[in-house]
Parts: structure tokens; C-alpha cells; sequence
């Protein structure tokens, strides 16, 4: 140690002789380099603001403020309209974006085919990385690249934008926010919406089908992150509140080897009725411990498991054999024809949010075009309006474009849920309750809207 | 004027980072310790001004119990004084290690603050978000709260920068670089080595606990996800890229990665490999550490000297 580094001292000492004047001019190239660099930076902002698109230089300019965007952007054909998506594509829950885009495309095909006002709608894709430090900067690109609204994230980051969403007065429709701390947010004075259900719906569909089958002492299980907390403490607290008892509460620790403690714990508790929310790799090794421990007390799992997928990692006889139930939002109107679409262009069947995220792109285009103008505003106070239940039923884009041309009102039918909003910007719709028979999930029982919000 | 909104956000963002990397740089830059847990010390001070300045929510998963109604600046400073203390506890037993042994346990120890914050949801929320954290007089600042915000966070990026500056030159300071360069000369010289590293660990760890707490006051939220060692390493990036041992260094490494961060969101989705952005974006900061460090490996501004450090033994 002492002789190497004796001679890394000398070697350093010798090159800075001979290189003093090398290093000088390298760091004057590098910090030249770097103002090159900052601006840059300051070049791209400006390019961004023109949307990708020569005719929009005026709408760069004007900065994307709503008013100027009502002006620019109403009426005149040819220009594209821009839409943001801000969504995880990478770290924590970086699947969930791919997903959701996909579904995106789907229906984005279907609105550039037909035209929004004689427009196409031009994305801008903004990532989260799933932490609020980029979500926050993120957003804030969308603002000023100028898009007329915004599909937007998770529950991990969505708390830090409520408050900037509603300063831009940008419309934003999240793909994948279930959290419960986003049910008493939301609709048009808070410019914010969801196309999927929150979990405190999604935890009643859960506990009444437990009450309905009088089990009375449940066991609440779920992966030790916030979404799984969010989902189970909804079905937790509609259960306790209906009647039922929580007689345990067992966290499961995200890397674990197994879960057989937590299993006995469960089992030593009382419990009638389990019920668990831990994503596919926890819920799967929770399932197998479950399997093996032999305990007939029946087990509902989270709507995020209820996949083809997930039968096929636990196997489709044990799953069959045993009582486990799952539920799930029950698929909405359009949902054949999207899946059928999704397959046909992508070559796969839809991930989970690749419905959510089909529906939300409509219900921007299906604002805009229902308003007549594709500004923030606009597009803000169209979307209660197309989704609402007492017009003419429509799938798609390209449906509701027709209907409203002809001068009706429309009512959108969403691939994942029927897209009927409450005043909190969340959808309402029908859950399912499901079993595994055959190889592949069947339903059992189905709640109504009426049901699940009375 | 939408253009200038970004510009503020993202120097916003690029301020609070140089915080971090001017207490990084304390550690690493002057005193050659190898500090692995600012995520750590970043998170304290968040949580601490944020429950010490935002009571207690009601409703589903309102777990936390315990919530104050201060000022902001009692928040701020506690979270800063709280983040010192706790560097200074995680230095008392671990300080007199040499380099990487130093490093693990700074690492854990930064997971085990963050795991504290997730499982104590009395406290914390845990892995919920602690939301509706208010805002330094927000609604009475006239003109753009952003450049409001932008103007203090930079104001305490001026006035930690200087201090730490004047640090760094005075005996304190010169201790503290010869503890770097070789620990055995101080303590010929009658310096209590421990007691400096200890020092120039908590206030290191202070100026971290205090861009936590402007951090958290930006943002109106804040989780445990975001305390990931991956701050840690980008901060350790930005202190690199500046080059160790330059203050100046330190806040233009940080604001480095930030930039280019935000610049590459703009590249279009239509460019080849478009679908993968979001994972070249984060290769793109690599490349950059990579071609720093190949043509300057003192870092921009840093002194090439300094590179011997933490190599002696």
C-alpha cells in the first residue's frame, strides 16, 4: 500500500508538470462547454414549448397560458393539439406507464382517424420516476410545453400535485391513482380526475361480499407499501363499520423468504375471513404459505392480482380448490372492443391501466371536441359532460364525435368502468367479485354502483 | 412566462440539491469521510419541519397522531438542528472508521431512518404521504410564489456558501483538511481528530436537514419514498462532477444534474429508442460522471491535489 502509493504520487506529480497547460485548456473547454450546455438548455425549453410542431410557434410563445391557448387554438384546422402524459416509467412502479401508453395509443389511433376540431392530438410524454421530485419538474415541463391537459400519475406522487394541477388550471385525468387520499379531491374546481375507482369503493365491493356471506371476523393482511395500505384499510374500515370485527392486522414485509409467521398469526387470531392486498410477487408467495398451511378460512386478494398471470404463477387447480376470491372493478362497456383493438396493435392483451389510460385519452379528445375548442378551460368543463349518464351511449372517439356533431349529448362508456363521475372526479361503477374455475377468473357476484356508494 | 415558471421550478429543485452537495462536500470534500446516509439526514430534516408545522390529518389513513401548528421557521430550524444531532449520533460510533467501513455504516443507517419513517405511522404517516404541508407565506407573496421561493432557497444556498466557505479556510477548516489528508498530523499536534470529525459530520448533516426542510415545504407532501439512497448517490455524483473539495464545485455539480436531468425531457418521443427515454435519461448523468471523470478527474472546479485525499492510509 505504502510503495503503490508512493509511486501513484510521483506519477501524479510528473503529469502535472508536464500537463499543467493541458489540464488549464481542459478545464477552460469544460466550463465553455458547460455554458454551451446551459444553453442549450435554455434553446430546448423553447423548442419544447413549440409543441414539436412549426404551427404552434405562436402557442411556445404565448407560453401555453390557457387564455392565449383558447385564442390560438380554437377553431383553425391543421394545428395538433397537445396533451400531456405524466406517468411512472421507470423506478418503484415503472410498469404502470408502458402500460397506461399503450392503452393510450389505442385510442389515440381511433382520434387522429377521425380529428379532434380538424386537429390530430400530439403527446407529450413526461416521467415521474415514481418520486415527487421528478414528478414536480415533470408537471411543470407539460405546463409549459402547453398542453390543453394531462393523463396523470400514482398515488405515490399525485398528493404533490394537487395543489400545483389546480395553480395551472391544467385538466388532469390520473390512470392509476387509487389512493383514498385523493377521494375528497378532485372534479372541476380542482381541474382532477381518475378513470380508476378509488379504493374505498373498491373496499366495500370486498367487505359486503364478506358480510354477505356472514363472515364476521376478518384478518387484514397487506404488502407494507402505500397502495396495499390504502386498499386495505378501506376494506378494514367499511367492514368494522358495518358490523364486522378486524380481529387482525399483519403487515408483510416487502423482501421476505416466506410468509408462514404471518400465516400462523392470522390462523391464531379467529380470523373467518382474510383478506390481502400485496401486488403479484408478495400476494404469490403469500398464496403458496397459504396453500401449504392447509387453513380453510377463505382469502379475498387485491383487484391488482386478479390477472391471467397471476393464476398461472400459484396454478390454476390450487387456486380452484381453495377459497379465493378476488375482485375486480367489473370491466366496462367498451372493454371487449378495446382489448380486441389493443391486441390488433400491439400484439398483447392490455396490462393493468391500459383501459384506464384508453379511457382517459378519450374523455380529453371528447371534452375538447363537445366544447369546440381545445383550451384548459374548455376541455375542464366538457368532461363531467360527456361522461354523464343521461346522453346517447358511446364507445369510442370516433362514435361520440358523430353524436355530438349531430348535435347530442353523450355519454361515454369507458373500457375499464362506465366513466360516470362524482362530483369528486372519481368514477363509480360496478365491482365483481371473482373465483378461479377452469383455469381463469369467473365472476360470482357483481355490486352496482347504487350498491357500493349508497 | 411559462418557460420562466420551469426555470424557477427546476432552479428551485437544483438549490435544495445544492445544499446537500455543500454538506457532502463538508464530509467528503474537506474532512474525507465517506458519508453515505445524507438521504438520511435530508429525510429528517423534511419530516421534522413538516410535522412540527402541519397538524394532524383526519379521515381514512390518518394514522399519525402527532402534529404541532409552528411557524415554518421553528420547523426549519428544528429540522436542521435535529438532522445535526442525528449526523453527530451516527458519527459517535461509527467516525473512527476508515473509508468504506464508514460507508457501510452510513448507508444503513440512512436505511434505518427511512424505514423508521415508514413503519412509525403514529409519527410519520409512514408509507402514506404526509400531505397539506403549508407553504412560507403562501397567499401574501404578491408576485410569483416560484421566483419567491427560488430567491430564498437561493438566498440560503448564498449564505451556506459563504459560511461554509470561511469554514473551510479558518483553523477549523485547515484541521479538517489535514484530518483528510493524513489523520495521524493533527493528532501529532495535539487535535482531538474525533471531536472534528464529529463536528464537521453534524454540520454537514444540519445544512442536509435543512434542504429537507425546504424541500418538504415546497412540495406540499412528501413520503419515505422519497429518501431513497439514490439521493445519496446523486449527490455523491454532483460533488464528483463539481469536483470535492470546491464549495463552487459542489452547488455547480448539483445544478449540473439537475439541468440536464430537466433538458432531457425535452428530447422527443419520436427519436429512436424513444419508448426507453425515461431509463436514457438517468444513462445520460452516467455518461457525464463517466467523461468528467475520464478528462478531469479533480471534477469541474475541483483542485487537483485534492485527489490524493482518502487515498493515504
Amino acid at each position: 500500500m505504502e510503495i503503490s502509493h508512493g509511486n501513484y504520487n510521483r506519477r501524479m506529480s510528473d503529469k502535472r508538470v508536464r500537463r499543467r497547460r493541458f489540464v488549464k485548456a481542459a478545464g477552460t473547454a469544460g466550463i465553455v462547454g458547460l455554458a454551451g450546455c446551459s444553453g442549450g438548455g435554455g434553446g430546448d425549453g423553447g423548442d419544447g414549448g413549440d409543441g414539436g410542431d412549426g404551427s404552434d410557434g405562436g402557442d411556445g410563445g404565448d407560453g401555453g397560458d390557457m387564455d392565449n391557448g383558447d385564442g390560438g387554438d380554437g377553431g383553425d384546422g391543421g394545428d395538433s393539439i397537445l396533451v400531456g402524459t405524466l406517468a411512472p416509467f421507470s423506478q418503484g412502479l415503472g410498469w404502470v406507464g408502458p402500460n397506461a401508453a399503450r392503452g393510450r395509443d389505442v385510442a389515440l389511433a381511433d382520434i387522429n382517424d377521425a380529428g379532434v376540431l380538424g386537429s390530430e392530438i400530439e403527446i407529450n410524454e413526461q416521467d415521474t420516476e415514481t418520486t415527487p421530485q421528478a414528478a414536480v419538474s415533470g408537471f411543470q415541463t407539460l405546463n409549459n410545453a402547453g398542453v390543453v391537459a394531462t393523463l396523470g400519475p400514482s398515488s405515490t406522487v399525485i398528493p404533490n400535485l394537487f395543489q400545483p394541477v389546480k395553480n395551472a388550471e391544467l385538466p388532469m385525468i390520473s390512470i392509476s391513482a387509487g389512493t383514498t387520499q385523493l377521494d375528497s379531491v378532485g372534479g372541476p374546481d380542482d381541474y382532477l380526475w381518475r378513470t380508476v375507482p378509488s379504493d374505498a369503493i373498491a373496499g366495500r365491493a370486498q367487505g359486503q361480499y364478506a358480510l354477505d356471506n356472514d363472515f364476521t371476523q376478518m384478518a387484514v393482511t397487506y404488502k407494507d407499501d402505500k397502495g396495499s395500505q390504502s386498499f386495505s384499510a378501506a376494506v378494514a374500515d367499511y367492514f368494522t363499520s358495518q358490523g364486522g370485527e378486524q380481529v387482525a392486522d399483519v403487515p408483510l414485509a416487502i423482501n421476505s423468504d416466506s410468509y408462514r409467521s404471518e400465516i400462523q398469526q392470522i390462523a391464531d387470531s379467529g380470523a373467518d375471513v382474510i383478506s390481502m392486498t400485496a401486488g403479484t410477487e408478495v400476494s404469490a408467495l403469500f398464496m403458496r404459505n397459504y396453500i401449504e398451511a392447509g387453513l380453510d378460512i377463505p382469502v379475498f386478494i387485491g383487484n391488482d392480482v386478479v390477472t391471467a398471470d397471476f393464476i398461472e404463477r400459484v396454478g390454476a387447480d390450487v387456486m380452484a380448490e381453495n377459497p379465493i376470491f378476488g375482485q375486480a372493478p367489473a370491466p366496462g362497456p367498451a372493454y371487449n372492443q378495446f382489448e380486441q383493438a389493443h391486441r390488433d396493435m400491439h400484439d398483447q392483451a392490455p396490462g393493468t391501466f391500459g383501459a384506464a389510460g384508453y379511457d382517459a385519452m378519450n374523455i380529453i379528445a371528447l371534452a375538447a371536441q363537445r366544447a369546440g375548442e381545445a383550451s384548459r378551460q374548455a376541455i375542464t368543463d366538457n368532461i363531467n359532460p360527456v361522461a354523464r349518464p343521461d346522453g346517447t351511449e358511446v364507445s369510442t372517439f370516433s362514435e361520440g364525435k358523430a353524436e355530438l356533431e349531430a348535435g347530442n349529448e353523450i355519454n361515454y362508456q369507458g373500457a375499464s368502468n362506465p366513466q360516470d363521475f362524482n362530483e369528486n372526479g372519481d368514477p363509480v361503477g360496478p365491482f365483481s367479485v371473482l373465483e378461479v374455475s377452469d383455469g381463469s377468473w369467473t365472476e360470482v357476484s357483481t355490486f352496482s354502483a347504487e350498491d357500493l356508494t349508497s | 412566462m411559462a418557460l420562466v415558471d420551469l426555470l424557477l421550478v427546476v432552479g428551485i429543485i437544483a438549490g435544495v440539491y445544492s445544499l446537500l452537495a455543500i454538506g457532502m462536500n463538508m464530509h467528503w470534500g474537506d474532512t474525507g469521510l465517506l458519508n453515505f446516509a445524507h438521504a438520511g439526514f435530508f429525510a429528517v430534516g423534511a419530516y421534522t419541519s413538516a410535522i412540527l408545522t402541519t397538524p394532524p390529518a383526519t379521515g381514512s389513513l390518518a394514522t399519525r397522531v402527532v402534529g404541532f401548528d409552528l411557524p415554518i421557521v421553528v420547523g426549519l430550524l428544528a429540522g436542521t438542528v435535529l438532522a445535526g444531532l442525528v449526523g453527530v449520533l451516527i458519527a459517535l460510533p461509527s467516525v473512527r472508521l476508515e473509508g468504506d467501513y464508514l460507508a457501510i455504516v452510513t448507508l444503513s443507517a440512512a436505511e434505518l431512518i427511512r424505514l423508521l419513517i415508514h413503519n412509525e405511522a403514529w409519527l410519520t404517516t409512514g408509507a402514506q404521504t404526509l400531505k397539506n404541508i403549508p407553504r412560507p407565506l403562501d397567499a401574501t407573496i404578491p408576485f410569483s410564489y416560484d421566483l419567491f421561493y427560488f430567491v430564498l432557497v437561493w438566498a440560503l444556498v448564498g449564505v451556506c456558501y459563504l459560511l461554509f466557505e470561511r469554514l473551510s479556510s479558518s483553523p477549523f477548516g485547515r484541521v479538517l483538511h489535514a484530518i483528510r489528508e493524513n489523520d495521524d498530523v493533527p493528532l501529532a499536534l495535539g487535535k482531538n481528530t474525533y471531536v472534528f470529525k464529529l463536528k464537521s459530520f453534524g454540520i454537514g448533516a444540519a445544512i442536509a436537514g435543512l434542504a429537507g426542510g425546504l424541500w418538504a415545504h415546497y412540495v406540499y407532501a412528501i413520503s419515505s419514498i422519497m429518501f431513497l439512497p439514490s439521493i445519496t448517490f446523486l449527490i455523491w455524483a454532483a460533488v464528483i462532477i463539481g469536483g470535492a473539495g470546491s464549495y463552487t464545485g459542489a452547488i455547480l455539480g448539483a445544478s449540473v444534474i439537475v439541468f440536464l436531468r430537466q433538458i432531457t425531457r425535452f428530447i422527443p418521443g419520436d427519436v429512436p429508442f424513444g419508448d426507453q427515454l425515461s431509463y436514457i435519461r438517468l444513462m445520460v448523468v452516467g455518461v457525464v460522471l463517466i467523461l468528467v471523470l475520464y478528462y478531469r478527474p479533480q471534477g469541474l472546479l475541483g483542485d487537483a491535489e485534492r485527489l490524493q485525499a482518502g487515498t493515504s492510509e
